[in-house]
């Protein structure tokens, strides 16, 4: 009878080892063990995207992912995004394009955004909609969002 | 005040993840507490076997009511009906029975799996209907005797009325029987549910003779009250600390879990924190439904003789904020019209259904729905053009809306001349399978609540300055704005201004934020403080110079003395002798001088929508929203369309998406799956956002709220598109696919 | 807050059958499971966590069939250069199941052993005519979509059994899939194949499970009468009379009753 595994995984570049609880999710563990507040909990049913992380680049609902398959993974949250304390492009355009009000959602919707830009082709603007669509807000009315996201590509891209 | 775009101060941190809100705080030694809640709409409570959750490995306590002793076990600012536990009887299905308080999380929702509540069941009154009907009460303890009532808000019950007002003026039935026409209309507006992402969480810590909350809230002041009366605590004694809000849109004004947690807190003898999900969140507080009739008598060229509201809400189980909703909803439904009779009569019903609370609009979007989907239909049946039914009949800035209310601060009609123009300029034609079509309404709410506010500047000795106020920053940016304002009344950066917000115990008194005030209110008592700051400054001048010289504050920011200038730094240095010490600016605003009259401002809302209708499925696409943030002067620019883009986005969840749903005893959709609320794909085709500055309010440069505007007409101004295009009114919102395509249908 | 369980872990289907005792059930991507043990709905001893395996995470042409492992994600089927080339449907259902989240850690044996009727992979992997391939400790099975899947969050699968792989028959026949959406899952989803004299239609997400009808080409049908036999609910996301409507249209588009 196993409660807990432990794990060995890299987050955000730093390697961590922790034994997790089985029944714990991504989100806990990184909320309650490693005190990685920044990831947020809100509809706990994966339609919401504020507790979007990226394991090993790819977006997933860490409400609804157990920790225990962090085994091995490398996994960026919002407290990796900057450099040193510097913002990167996509956090600069949230800023710059006001695509935050209460910020709940922030987090979620800047790891999705980098999700994104991870791809090596530019996606289109119906690629960017359809990619940002599975993140709810509930202040903004998601059009400075979009805006936002577009600018980053934009950056990241080139103008097209 | 300058043009130039002003990011928000609040951006770095919320980009970073390094924004804190009240579920990321640990406090030394916190334990856990997990609510179990009603399974039953209306039953006695039998039984609750406690015993094996009490044996469970890291429970500290399993708390009931019984646990209070003395203490008083309901609250409520309106109406203290609402009990912090649920004593002989519950009310609704999801209300707090007991709480598991455990070391762990883990602990507690484990052992909460272990308590078993016996129940017996009473008849359950769903709706509105069934609540006017039924000889069962649901409150059996009239409370509004000895009741002072809050603000307009003086209930009075009746069985199982909650509250009930009646208002108006004229004689409403002559005037009816000889207009020309009458019309009416009757329309559903639907239960819904703010859906703050961030839910309800509160963290108490009691000690003898002291209690700390570090809470989700809106108004820390009033839930400071509510805890000073519960605890018989003096206000000094009682720390309410609000940091970030993770929305709240109205749903977390006033108290909300507050009192369980700090009766947990004060039963273990630790911190303990209380956390919601989404369906416990619901069961704390939704929106309130009502059910509206109204019937406008005018003259054949369409000039409003009389009109008549009979509009039903419900409370849910017990009254939150609904008595003030309902009083709102009263005086926001008919309109900003010259009308010379007017009945309303509105009642405010106990249902067993989770408490219905305020929510962005705060009555208006359920009011404006009736009324201004009844202006349209009157414009249909005299053959007058929407625009011109309302343009004869709307009063104009200083008309009087309510007869001993402030006048009229805005051009309605201008505003309104704005919106028509931008949806007829950019009118689509209709595509073979799509039907589209334009609508637009208007509203003006009684808004700004209270106008009590204190706030304090204090100047450093570097002359930066720090801001001190209870205001809460929710996401509408008040922490901005109020910065903003500082800046420019003493003529600095943006970084030399520090916002101190939203704590007790050391934040100056603030009435709410809500009502969408604060830039008006706070905003003035902040211009204030800078005039007391300024005014201290120039008198430590003059008694630090040798010479008595004349001395003034100058535009950019420097004390002068004579012919000389000093900065303000120069100034403290100088008067404390050292570098060191600071100078402190008190701002009040309360009811006298330009707020005197009330409201302190009226919020003017005016939304043009143009639909395209998917004849086949019912979908309802928005083409073109156009939005008018009439705002007397915008401290910012890009927020006040922000709160004006975010409110038309809520308002269309509303009108097109959002409804709980009961079968039965309780919700079929309490999670965020089932419960849609607007998404990206939902956005406008086409937005146009305005804001307009005619400087015509008393807040700071003229300025007058923003927030809740846009929500309340929208709803009014979708239905009436969709019902041109398809030529049937509906009755109901949400307007589904389904309910859309069965209007079609039922025009065949 | 989920509840505690234990856990054990498997890298091949045949494995996984041994460590599957009563009240053990497999979990895969999770998007389905965790749900399901948050609201109660699933009650495990514990699980056998199947995402080690390497296995049952390829796509692989193989003789006449394409096969897919159980434990592809949704992202890989969209992104698999051999579905795109062989069966493009797949590619683009399962670009718009759920989000992006849920794609990238959804699988496709999830998605068929949970079953939930408000789905787009079973209805169009029924119209491909697409096999499973069930691994039991002793046995191997091979079942169609319709025998498969045989109630709402009801499949065949039986005591000890693991799904490991899809596999379709090649070449694919030209599957169409349109779905109507009202909120989070599909509402109406109809799969067809416009054949030389026939219209093959599989109806899903309305109906508890995928059901097939073929209809033949240029023949009138009564489809109000027809539509009557489908088993449809009204759930929150409409009528059975507004989902019995919206199929109606979506068949006389297509050409079928004319």
């Amino acid at each position: 009878m196993t409660t807990s595994q432990l794990i060995t995984c890299k987050i955000n570049g730093v390697g961590v080892e922790a034994w997790v609880k089985n029944r714990s999710t991504v989100a806990q563990f990184l909320r309650e063990q490693l005190g990685l507040t920044g990831t947020k909990v809100s509809c706990e049913i994966q339609v919401c995207g504020s507790c979007t992380v990226l394991v090993d680049g790819s977006p997933i609902s860490s409400c609804s992912v157990f920790a225990y398959r962090l085994q091995g993974k490398s996994v960026t949250t919002i407290e990796g995004v900057a450099e040193r304390g510097h913002l990167n492009d996509v956090q600069e355009a949230f800023v710059n394009n006001f695509a935050f009000q209460c910020g709940f959602c922030t987090s979620g919707f800047i790891m999705m955004t980098m999700s994104l830009l991870g791809s090596s082709e530019r996606p289109t603007d119906e690629e960017i909609s359809e990619h940002l669509d599975g993140n709810l807000c509930r202040c903004t009315g998601y059009e400075p969002i979009l805006a936002a996201a577009k600018v980053a590509v934009r950056k990241r891209f080139g103008d097209e | 005040m300058s043009k130039e775009v002003q990011i928000r101060k609040d951006g770095y941190e919320k980009v970073t993840g390094r924004a804190r809100y009240t579920g990321d705080f640990k406090l030394p030694n916190m334990a856990h507490g997990v609510v179990i809640r009603s399974e039953r709409a209306h039953a006695t409570i039998d039984e609750i076997d406690l015993a094996d959750a009490k044996n469970s490995d890291g429970v500290l306590a399993v708390v009931i009511a019984a646990d209070f002793g003395d203490l008083q076990n309901r609250f409520g600012h309106i109406v203290p009906d609402h009990f912090i536990l649920a004593t002989s009887k519950v009310r609704y299905v999801g209300e707090p029975v007991a709480v598991v308080v455990a070391v762990t999380e883990e602990q507690a929702f484990d052992a909460a799996q272990k308590i078993w509540v016996t129940y017996g069941d009473l008849p359950e009154i769903m709706t509105v209907g069934e609540s006017l009907e039924s000889s069962t009460l649901i409150h059996d303890v009239d409370y509004s005797a000895n009741q002072e009532g809050f603000l307009d808000a003086k209930p009075q019950q009746k069985g199982n009325i909650a509250h009930e007002i009646q208002l108006g003026w004229g004689d409403v039935e002559a005037a009816l029987a000889s207009a020309d026409h009458v019309i009416e209309s009757t329309i559903k507006f639907p239960m819904t549910y703010a859906y703050a992402m961030e839910t309800y969480v509160s963290i108490a810590d009691y000690q003898p003779n002291s209690l700390h909350l570090i809470t989700s809230a809106q108004h820390p002041t009033m839930v400071r009250e509510e805890l000073s009366k519960i605890f018989k605590l003096p206000l000094s004694a009682v720390r309410v600390e609000v940091p970030y809000v993770g929305g709240g849109y109205g749903s977390k004004s006033y108290t909300k879990l507050e009192p369980l947690a700090a009766m947990c807190s004060f039963i273990v003898g630790q911190p303990v924190i209380i956390k919601t999900d989404v369906e416990g969140a619901i069961s704390t507080t939704r929106a309130n439904n009502a059910d509206i009739t109204v019937r406008t008598g005018v003259t054949k060229e369409g000039v409003i003789v009389a009109r008549d509201f009979e509009i039903l809400m419900d409370s849910g189980a017990y009254c939150d904020n609904s008595p003030l909703v309902l009083t709102k909803c009263a005086h926001r439904c008919f309109g900003p019209y010259a009308i010379p009779n007017l009945r309303v009569h509105a009642r405010l019903l106990y249902t067993n259904t989770a408490p219905g609370s305020s929510y962005r609009g705060f009555g208006a979007p359920q009011g404006v729905l009736a009324g201004e989907l009844n202006i349209d239909q009157i414009a249909d049946v005299i053959g007058v053009g929407s625009y011109d039914l309302r343009a004869k009949n709307l009063l104009g800035p200083g008309g009087r809306v309510l007869p001993d209310a402030r006048g009229l601060d805005a051009d309605i009609g201008a505003d309104l001349r704005i919106v028509v123009d931008a949806l007829e300029n950019a009118r689509k034609p209709n595509t073979p399978g799509f039907k589209r079509e334009i609508g637009f309404a208007i509203s003006a709410s009684d808004a700004g609540a209270a106008p009590i506010s204190t706030v304090v500047v204090r100047m450093h000795y570097d002359g930066s300055v720090t801001l001190m106020t209870s205001a809460t920053e929710l996401g509408q940016g008040s922490k901005t704005a109020l910065a903003q304002i500082v800046a420019e009344e003493l003529d600095l950066s943006m970084h030399s201004v520090a916002v101190a917000q939203s704590d007790t115990l050391n934040t100056p008194y603030e009435w709410t934020t809500g009502a969408s005030r604060t830039t008006t209110i706070a905003g003035l008592a902040i211009q204030r403080a800078c005039t007391d700051l300024k005014e201290k400054l120039c008198s430590m001048a003059e008694s630090i110079s040798p010479e008595s010289e004349s001395v003034s504050f100058t535009k950019t920011g420097a004390v002068k003395i004579g012919s000389r200038e000093l900065s303000p730094a120069a100034v403290i240095q100088g008067w404390f002798g050292a570098k060191a010490g600071e100078v402190v600016g008190i701002g009040i605003v309360r009811k006298d001088g330009v707020t005197k009259e009330i409201p302190p401002f009226w919020e003017i809302g005016v939304i043009g929508i143009e639909v395209e209708i998917n004849e086949q499925t019912g979908e309802v696409t928005i083409e073109h929203l156009v939005t008018v943030g009439d705002v007397g002067h915008a401290i910012n620019h890009s927020m006040v369309e922000g709160q004006d883009l975010g409110a038309a986005t809520q308002g269309l969840g509303g009108a097109l998406y959002e409804e709980l749903v009961y079968e039965g005893q309780s919700l079929l959709n309490p999670n965020m799956v089932e419960y849609r609320i607007p998404r990206m794909s939902d956005l406008p085709r086409k937005i146009t956002a305005v804001v307009v500055e005619r400087e015509d309010g008393v807040g700071p440069y003229g300025a007058k709220g923003s927030g809740e505007g846009a929500m309340n007409p929208i709803a009014a101004a979708v239905a009436t598109a969709v019902a041109r295009a398809i030529g049937v009114w509906p009755s109901q919102l949400p307007l589904t696919p389904e309910r859309v395509l069965d209007l079609i249908k039922s025009r065949k | 807050m989920l509840p505690s369980f234990d856990l054990r872990f498997s890298s091949t289907a045949n494995e996984a059958c041994g460590f599957l005792d009563e009240d053990w059930y497999l979990i895969a991507g999770g998007t389905e499971m965790v749900p399901a043990l948050r609201i109660g709905a699933l009650t495990p001893i514990g699980l056998v966590d199947l995402n080690s395996s390497a296995e049952m995470r390829v796509v692989a042409k193989v003789g006449s069939s394409l096969e897919i492992g159980a434990l592809v994600t949704h992202t890989e089927v969209t992104n698999s250069d051999l579905v795109v080339e062989h069966v493009p449907v797949m590619s683009k259902i399962c670009m718009h199941v759920g989000n992006a989240r849920v794609r990238a850690t959804g699988t496709v044996g999830g998605n068929l052993c949970f079953a939930e009727p408000r789905s787009d992979l079973s209805s169009v992997l029924h119209a491909l005519g697409a096999s499973l391939i069930l691994i039991g400790p002793d046995s191997e099975r091979v079942l169609s979509i319709p025998e498969f899947i045989v109630g709402a969050f009801q499949t065949s699968i039986e005591n000890r059994e693991v799904l490991q792989k899809v596999k379709i028959p090649l070449p694919a026949e030209d599957v169409n899939y349109w779905k109507f959406t009202f909120g989070e899952r599909p509402t109406v989803g109809l799969a067809w194949i416009l054949r030389e004299n026939e219209i093959h239609v599989v109806i899903g997400a309305a109906t508890e499970v995928p059901t097939s009808y073929t209809f033949v080409k240029g023949e009138k049908v009564d489809l109000e009468t027809w539509a009557e036999e489908l088993e449809i609910e009204s759930d929150l996301a409409g009528s059975a009379a507004y989902k019995r409507a919206l199929i109606i249209q979506k068949l006389r588009e297509i050409g079928v009753g004319l």
